[in-house]
């Protein structure tokens, strides 16, 4: 089976290496290297990539391992100072590496569909009457109120991307890394102070003893949560306005231009 | 002057150097351990004494006062989360670095006065863990570690030097050790982590002096022993059942109990019908021969990964107006539960977390398993999570309040089946988890009656956690948090007294000392040991 296994690979291989997938990997090979990712990986980044103790790694871009030789290094070596450590040779030898490598990195690659709507109406649409810019960051333009956009036709499809226009509720994003990983972002919470004072805004992150907000105009806030009477998280809001004043084919355009930020397709 | 009386002078001089400067370092006896409450300016055992209480019956820091905790030193070590719990022997802290080396630091001041590096190269294998170690035992002047790469070392406590260095286990099979061992009158015991790569596990006692093994007892048998018939096949040869946590001692009953984790491979329980004796078990063992006098399996034939290594808390009480040697756990299954520990009678067991597997446990204290709740291939989602609704942390208990304090974890996960062949060496799962995450989670500190396991009071935690508890007889709770709170809870109400965050997540125990009439409380987050004490 070993063998085979090897003459598949070299098979595609041969076929070349690209960026974002860089070992076109057989069929066989590919699930090969989800049995495998299963029983080395799968007990910290979850059976599904989508993280558990160890962070997600459904994501377009890792930023310790982007390519596929980093990504065996990562595997190889772990990171010093976190939970992953490496794998050696005697556990996974080089060709399970590399099938293991370019499962792991096939799992942040966004599906491509075809969007019937205009990009270049869409940017339009967001720079100005849209006034995204006011709560969004796109290459470092914009304000940080909601979540930068900068990459995000590479870790959102068009359908999610919908959703999200029409009903910003639907699906709040989650914290891929960081101290609040895992956690809902952009979680709107309304707080009452013993003073009586009504506080809302985001959560930026949160612990037993204390809760940390954004306002919808970018300041933060810090309590203690000893502080307060009433604290409402509520999962079913979002601070972001739906878009029922735009018509279908502007929701298309601003679709066809959101799933091209980062180079997404 | 001749060469002679020069090293005569010289050694004089060292003599009187060492005299002069050195914490005392009185041999540590077995009757200093058997009576280790008697000295809580100690902390001579992993988990404080015998009975595994992680109770400090210093007063100085209580209700009144904790709040002004501050930060007396730190330590850190150069990678890797501290999971340790350092021992304190006159004046000298003695804790284990990831992945097992060893240091000896001064307590006044933090500074180290010896480390022993344990060498585990990048090779060493560590199947379904991460790699950590939780601490030493300390028996005489000898310190005595576990390695990753399964050994048993002796170290000399004034210099770090090895007397010994035992091979207790294959590592290229996937065994290890993290746990810290349990030092006993003339014998050391220990046990080992290794079931997800599919071992046979065992618990060993060694000689204190040589190293010698005394006895070693499978926690699988093998054909034709006592509980062989509930594996199929050859799958006791693979059947895991490792011994991963210290275990508790009784020394009147002469009574040692051990803990024994999962069967394998971890979620396919096809290869292994039965009840896969003695895994998931509390063992009730004669420490002079390794013999089993009672066990009490928790989770028969699991497949969830629910190890029962978790710390068996000793105490005497009233049980139905008569007096009984009993012994609790906060199982990783989500029940609590309390057994005769003379002769391991099943007494109560209630659910303590959120669980969904059970529809409760019958009269003898076996769990009435709800249907579909098996891991499968498409996946099946069940409360707790494989990381249970306890893990290897340690719970504490009060015997000024009555209440066994336990860290919760409320954490659901979808269970995976998977096909799986053995193969020496690599994991040998069979399956996983996706686990329910971030505000679909959360933890709690919750005090029990330590007699019914109901609910007295609870303070909520952002997320699950992975740090244990110390109750004082100050009159709070120590614990951590996985967002890098410390805090102390009133033991009676749960009240938060104090808090401070370490900005590292708290994955250890803590534990309390005294110098100088100081007393100080010690825990660790990300890499650092911290040591709190009043102003």
């Amino acid at each position: 089976m070993r063998l085979i296994f090897i003459a598949l690979l070299c098979l595609a291989l041969g076929r070349g290496v690209s960026a974002q997938n860089p070992l076109e990997v057989t069929e066989v090979g590919f699930d090969r290297g989800r049995l495998l990712y299963q029983s080395h990986c799968g007990r910290c980044h979850g059976m599904l990539g989508l993280g558990g103790e160890g962070p997600n790694l459904a994501r377009p871009t890792l930023p310790r391992a982007p390519d596929h030789a980093s990504m065996v290094r990562v595997i190889r070596r772990g990171i010093a100072g976190t939970g992953m450590e490496g794998v050696g040779a005697t556990l996974l030898p080089a060709l399970e590496t590399d099938l293991v490598a370019a499962f792991v990195l096939s799992l942040g690659q966004a599906a491509v569909i075809e969007i019937p709507g205009d990009a270049e109406r869409g940017r339009n649409l967001f720079q100005s009457a849209g006034d995204c810019y006011s709560c969004h960051i796109v290459d470092g333009q914009g304000k940080a109120v909601g979540p930068e956009l900068t990459n995000l036709g590479l870790r959102r499809g068009a359908d999610y991307l919908y959703e999200s226009l029409r009903n910003p509720a639907a699906d709040l994003p989650t914290a891929r890394r960081g101290t609040a990983n895992g956690f809902t972002q952009y979680l709107p919470i309304r707080a009452v102070t013993r003073e009586g004072r009504v506080l809302n805004g985001m959560r930026v992150n949160e612990d037993p003893f204390s809760l940390q907000l954004m306002t919808v105009s970018g300041s933060l806030i810090s309590l203690r949560k000893a502080d307060l009477t009433s604290l409402e998280k509520r999962f079913d809001h979002s601070l972001m306005p739906a878009t029922q004043d735009m018509t279908d084919e502007e929701v298309d355009d601003l679709v066809a231009y959101l799933v091209t930020l980062g180079g997404g397709s | 002057m001749s060469s002679q009386s020069h090293r005569v002078t010289l050694a004089l001089l060292c003599l009187a150097w060492l005299t002069a400067t050195s914490p005392t370092s009185a041999q540590v006896s077995f009757e200093r351990l058997r009576n280790a409450e008697k000295e809580p300016h100690n902390w001579l055992t992993y988990s404080g004494n015998y009975a595994s209480h992680r109770f400090s019956s210093l007063t100085q820091i209580d209700r009144s006062n904790v709040a002004n905790l501050r930060t007396i030193w730190a330590y850190q070590v150069p990678s890797g989360y501290i999971e340790t719990t350092p021992l304190v022997v006159d004046g000298i802290m003695y804790l284990t670095e990831p992945p097992s080396s060893v240091s000896a630091l001064d307590v006044r001041t933090g500074r180290r006065l010896w480390r022993w590096d344990a060498e585990i190269g990048p090779n060493v294998l560590n199947i379904g863990f991460p790699r950590v170690n939780r601490g030493v035992a300390i028996l005489g002047e000898t310190l005595f570690v576990g390695t990753l790469d399964a050994r048993l070392v002796a170290l000399d406590a004034r210099s770090g030097a090895v007397r010994w260095d035992v091979e207790v286990a294959d590592n290229s099979i996937g065994f290890s050790i993290t746990m810290a061992p349990l030092a006993l009158d003339g014998k050391v015991i220990v046990g080992m982590s290794g079931a997800e790569a599919g071992v046979r596990a065992f618990i060993d006692a060694y000689d204190p002096e040589t190293g010698d093994l005394l006895w070693r007892r499978y926690t699988i048998p093998e054909p034709g022993e006592p509980g062989s018939d509930t594996w199929g096949g050859n799958s006791w040869e693979t059947g895991g059942g490792s011994t991963w946590l210290t275990g508790s001692y009784d020394p009147d009953l002469n009574l040692l109990y051990w803990m024994t984790g999962n069967p394998a491979p971890d979620w396919n329980g096809d290869s292994r019908p039965g009840d896969n004796l003695f895994t998931n078990c509390i063992l009730a063992l004669d420490p002079d021969t390794g013999e089993i006098e009672w066990y009490f399996q928790f989770t028969p034939h699991d497949t969830h990964d629910w190890d029962a290594n978790q710390i068996p808390v000793l105490f005497d009480l009233e049980w139905e107006g008569e007096p009984r040697k009993l012994v609790a756990m906060a199982n990783r299954n989500a029940f609590y539960y309390v057994l005769d520990r003379e002769t391991g009678e099943f007494l109560t067991g209630v659910p303590y977390s959120k669980q969904t597997w059970a529809e409760g446990l019958d009269i003898t204290g076996r769990p009435i398993v709800l249907p579909n709740t098996e891991p499968t291939e498409e996946g099946t989602l069940v409360w707790p999570s494989l990381q249970g609704a306890a893990n290897w942390y340690s719970p504490s208990y009060s015997p000024h309040t009555k209440l066994f304090y336990q860290a919760v974890r409320i954490m659901g996960s979808v269970y995976y089946k998977a096909d799986v062949e053995y193969e020496p060496g690599q994991p040998f799962y069979g399956g996983g988890e996706q686990a329910l995450r971030g505000d679909e989670a959360s933890g709690a500190i919750r005090a029990l009656d330590v007699l019914t396991g109901e609910l007295q009071w609870e303070f909520p935690l952002h997320s699950p956690p992975w740090a244990g508890l110390m109750a004082t007889a100050g009159g709070f709770v120590f614990g951590g948090s996985d967002e890098g709170n410390v805090f102390a809870l009133d033991a009676d109400t749960g009240e938060s007294l104090w808090d401070f965050q370490t900005g590292g997540a708290v994955r250890t125990n803590p534990m309390s000392f005294e110098i100088d009439g100081e007393q100080r409380i010690v825990t660790s987050a990300g890499g650092v040991v911290f040591v709190f004490g009043l102003p």
